[in-house]
């Protein structure tokens, strides 16, 4: 009897019983990746690789890019032609960041002009004084831009979830369209299915 | 001692532990009941969704699409902490009248986030669910989205990105429509499943990306099973002539989809020897809805543009479909009653021929109670995406100049719907219409 009550108020126990959640800080790369779907993992490798090949690139070697040290600037967005909702622009942005980071080039704001443009139309009115207020005509002008495309190939069935991503970006002459330095990524992975939930 | 006497005190001593044996099985199948109605509980308790979902569908059919979402939204807060199997179909719900009401922000949301469930609990199983299932009913189990429902999802998300202004989503949400149907249709083999929706959709995003060839091979697909192949046609032909960039694309949804029904047979006493069980059964059946949803006369400042052309008989698509998964849910229904009526057997027969005595009566009880009590449990699943129309309808009107313009449509039943709308130079104006009664 003893035995029986134990087992029913066990089995009761267990059916009723629940867990809290746990929060767990700094994770490492490989955990940020949980599906097929794209990752902070895949951002940041592409960043990285992008930045490497540009640092080895013959662009960014020639003594011309290192005297001239020619204005960058980033297209608004890489083109998505995924199945996934990707914040492209977080792409070029990382990579824009480990290019400055490592001095291989420098940037004009795409994004800031009607700021930009205000501030200096205010600064021109009779409210500032002339000599501390920014000067008109000053703005540099970029002579390469950062573009680029993304997709992939997903493979489905009942069992298993294969996705290829293909990330390609280039930098392009702003006044002659000619491409100078381009270099893409492959990204695969496999995700199992369960059959039990 | 002799050996009769011998013999007799084995007798005595094998019924005595067959006794502590059968006890302590009765004991074990007790408590495994009492676990299997707590998950089953849900199927229990819960309320047929035609009467949880009966308030806003009643203000959808009105076109009172904003009283309709406040009621949705009461109608996810209340899946969401007393229904949780049918959480994510409100969401659905809520997401498509979202979408008809103009929210396409809580449309995006919603539909996206319903869309990710159902992929993920597609084909899996859940034991505790499915033991559950199996002694009361279908009701408590996750709603599990149809194939036609989830090949819907995207063309819904795809139209909400592009009227809330993001084409870059829309072209997203119109790649995974393409890849859902390599999935469900091309790769399966299932062309019942087909939604000329989705692929006329898709063939206007490419065309307006410039991707041509990719148009034309939807609309070469679409030929082979479009109801109104002279439309499609000229859809095709047009790619080939100059385009228009200023041009109105009128998607109308026409009625509403089919329902389900209730069929119950019993609780019937069936006597099975000197037994008793208690056989029910309870099935869906669908009926169509009696709304129109048929074309309409397309008026633009009272000038008449033509009729509207189905694009996909969706009503057609469920009835199919449901007539192809018939065998699987009869399949579901017979072991459900099987191992119900079973359990309802093996302890009568227990009771009657081995366990002697009051507790032999007790368990012989408690078999035929078990059997009335499941019988009485058994529930048609009636869950399925109401808000789903009868029928697409699309009119396409090329060369318009720009201004401001009153659409009339004049249903072949003499309903007469009127909005304004703005044509800007230069662009591709997409108008998104639902009519459901």
């Amino acid at each position: 009897m003893f035995r029986f009550s134990f087992l029913l108020i066990f089995m009761l126990f267990l059916v009723s019983c629940s867990t809290q959640s746990k929060v767990i800080e700094d994770i490492s790369e490989s955990e940020t990746v949980t599906g097929s779907d794209w990752s902070a993992k895949d951002l940041r490798r592409v960043a990285r690789h992008m930045s490497d090949s540009l640092s080895d690139s013959r662009l960014v070697q020639s003594p011309k890019y290192k005297q001239e040290k020619p204005r960058w600037m980033l297209a608004r967005e890489l083109s998505n032609d995924t199945d996934e909702h990707i914040n492209t622009r977080t792409i070029m942005e990382k990579i824009r960041t480990q290019m400055i980071n490592q001095e291989l080039a420098r940037f004009v704001d795409d994004q800031s002009m009607d700021d930009i443009l205000s501030e200096l139309s205010l600064q021109e009115s009779a409210l500032f004084d002339p000599s501390k207020a920014l000067q008109i005509g000053k703005l540099i002008g970029a002579k390469f831009i950062l573009r680029g495309r993304i997709s992939n190939i997903r493979k489905r069935s009942e069992k298993q979830n294969i996705v290829s991503y293909n990330i390609t970006v280039q930098a392009v002459n702003l006044e002659t369209r000619d491409i100078l330095w381009t270099d893409d990524v492959d990204i695969d992975r496999k995700t199992v299915r369960t059959r039990f939930r | 001692m002799n050996r009769s006497s011998r013999r007799k005190n084995v007798k005595e001593k094998t019924r005595k532990n067959l006794g502590v044996f059968v006890f302590r099985l009765m004991s074990v199948l007790f408590v495994l009941i009492v676990v299997l109605f707590q998950f089953s509980c849900s199927a229990i308790q819960s309320k047929p969704y035609g009467e949880v979902s009966k308030d806003f569908l009643e203000d959808y059919l009105n076109q009172d699409f904003s009283g309709a979402l406040s009621k949705a939204n009461e109608f996810v807060n209340f899946s969401q902490n007393q229904q949780k199997q049918d959480y994510h179909l409100s969401l659905l719900e809520r997401g498509k009248v979202a979408l008809a009401g103009g929210d396409y922000v809580t449309a995006i949301r919603d539909l996206q986030k319903a869309e990710k469930f159902f992929l993920d609990i597609e084909g899996r199983i859940s034991i505790s669910e499915e033991s559950g299932a199996l002694f009361t009913n279908e009701t408590g189990k996750q709603y599990q989205a149809e194939p036609y429902e989830i090949l819907q999802i995207n063309p819904y998300l795809a139209l909400a990105y592009f009227l809330n202004g993001d084409f870059q989503g829309a072209r997203v949400e119109r790649n995974r429509s393409m890849n859902k149907i390599h999935y469900y249709i091309e790769q399966s083999g299932k062309t019942y499943l087909e939604n000329p929706f989705s692929r006329y959709l898709s063939a206007l995003i490419y065309e307006w990306e410039n991707k041509i060839r990719d148009a034309e091979i939807e609309y070469d697909k679409m030929l082979k099973f479009a109801k109104d192949i002279n439309f499609i046609q000229a859809e095709k032909e047009h790619l080939k002539g100059k385009r228009t960039d200023t041009e109105l694309v009128l998607f109308l949804e026409s009625g509403l989809s089919p329902s389900k029904h209730e069929k119950k047979y019993g609780p019937i006493p069936v006597p099975v020897g000197k037994y008793l069980v208690t056989v029910a059964f309870a099935y869906a059946e669908l009926q169509n809805s009696s709304y129109y949803g048929d074309s309409y006369e397309v008026f633009l400042n009272s000038e008449s543009k033509g009729w509207t052309h189905c694009l996909y008989d969706l009503e057609a698509t469920v009835v199919e479909q449901y007539r192809k998964t018939q065998d699987k849910r009869i399949g579901n229904l017979v072991k459900r009653v099987a191992v119900k009526q079973g359990g309802s057997l093996v302890l009568q027969v227990l009771g009657q021929e081995v366990i002697e005595g009051e507790a032999g009566m007790v368990v012989d009880i408690l078999g035929k109670l078990f059997g009335v009590a499941t019988a009485f449990m058994e529930k048609a699943d009636l869950r399925s995406w109401r808000t789903l129309p009868k029928s697409f309808q699309v009119k396409r009107i090329r060369g318009l100049l720009p201004g401001e313009y009153v659409l009339r449509l004049k249903g072949k039943n003499g309903a007469i719907r009127e909005r304004s709308i703005t044509i800007q130079e230069g662009k591709k104006e997409l108008s998104y219409l639902v009519f459901p009664r």
